[in-house]
């Protein structure tokens, strides 16, 4: 029979805690609880890091400075609920700053890999079509990109995505639907020659 | 003419190609980096050039059962030192040579002379 002494019955337990608590147990700075809010949500903040950056090596610690701008003021998140969001909103403002004037060095340097490939079908392989995709993403504007990376990749609602944006749904709707465009654009009859590929490669 | 027909992909085939896109995870290990930087930001470095401050001593006022003797005694030093400044013997006590130090001073801050003042007027005006 396993020993339950009172001060291990008072220990809450944070992996069934709700983002509420545990939002309020950070702001009295017990890190346990923080812990726990980063391991729900770290995967999230750094995917919206990621490709907004285009893939840039510094996307780890831009991930943390978000938490950091977290774990400094848990309260001013008043509404539980929008702490994702929330999140999302910083994570993308650092890398706005932070990557402003500089290149996507990562997904650029994979541009002429994508490029050659596209010309010939046979050679094409899903790693080669990810790139390509990649790229495609990482040419949309920063708004865009990041109404797409919410709502597509993340699967937030328009709702929770115009939030987190600070924008109206009919803004956000705006948006998306350019990105779209935009994509389709971009990738031309090159998409035709992606999906064929991923198909040969199903098969 | 729809998307499908002038080459470009359409809206089900955009979704599949999206599908396709890169699903990137952080390097293992990102809680304990990120707890390293926590904890070096709450311990940060103090400058060299600041000084620590060091709280006062607080002044302990003299208790009730002192404050009878300790009158006595302020009233004891005012009028010992009213005695002395009365019957001029503070002078006494004082060293012979401090009486002509204090007027030496003194000259130094006496007000400027009218010569004074013409020589300003001329430097001025030459």
């Amino acid at each position: 029979m396993a020993i339950r002494t009172p001060e291990a019955e008072n220990v809450p337990d944070w992996r069934s805690a709700t983002d509420g608590f545990l939002l309020e147990a950070s702001a009295r700075r017990e890190q346990r609880a923080f812990t726990e809010l980063v391991s729900r949500y770290h995967r999230d903040v750094f995917r919206v890091v990621w490709r907004l950056s285009g893939g840039h090596a510094e996307a780890d610690d831009v991930t943390q400075e978000a938490f950091m701008r977290l774990w400094a003021n848990p309260a001013q998140i008043r509404d539980a609920k929008a702490l994702k969001g929330w999140l999302m909103r910083v994570a993308a403002n650092l890398v706005m700053d932070r990557f402003r004037r500089k290149p996507t060095e990562e997904l650029e340097a994979a541009d002429d890999v994508a490029d050659t490939a596209l010309g010939a079908e046979a050679q094409l392989d899903r790693a080669k079509v990810t790139k390509a995709i990649d790229l495609a993403i990482a040419s949309l504007p920063e708004r865009q990109k990041l109404a797409l990376m919410l709502v597509h990749f993340e699967q937030m609602t328009n709702i929770s995505a115009a939030a987190s944006m600070e924008i109206s749904v009919d803004a956000l709707e705006s948006l998306l639907a350019r990105a779209r465009r935009g994509l389709r654009e971009n990738l031309g009859e090159r998409g035709k020659l992606l999906l064929a590929a991923m198909e040969t490669e199903n098969e | 003419m729809s998307d499908g027909e002038n080459g470009m992909v359409t809206d089900f085939e955009l979704d599949r190609l999206l599908a396709a896109a890169s699903k990137p995870a952080p390097l293992p290990g990102f809680e304990a980096r990120l707890a390293q930087r926590m904890a070096a930001s709450e311990v940060a470095p103090v400058n060299d050039n600041v000084i620590a401050f060091r709280p006062r001593k607080t002044v302990v006022a003299p208790s009730h059962a002192l404050r009878l003797p300790f009158a006595a005694a302020m009233a004891a030093s005012l009028v010992i030192g009213l005695w002395f400044g009365s019957n001029g013997q503070l002078v006494n006590l004082l060293e012979q040579g401090t009486e002509t130090a204090m007027l030496d001073v003194s000259s130094d801050f006496a007000p400027a002379g009218l010569e004074d003042l013409g020589n300003a007027d001329a430097d001025n005006l030459s």
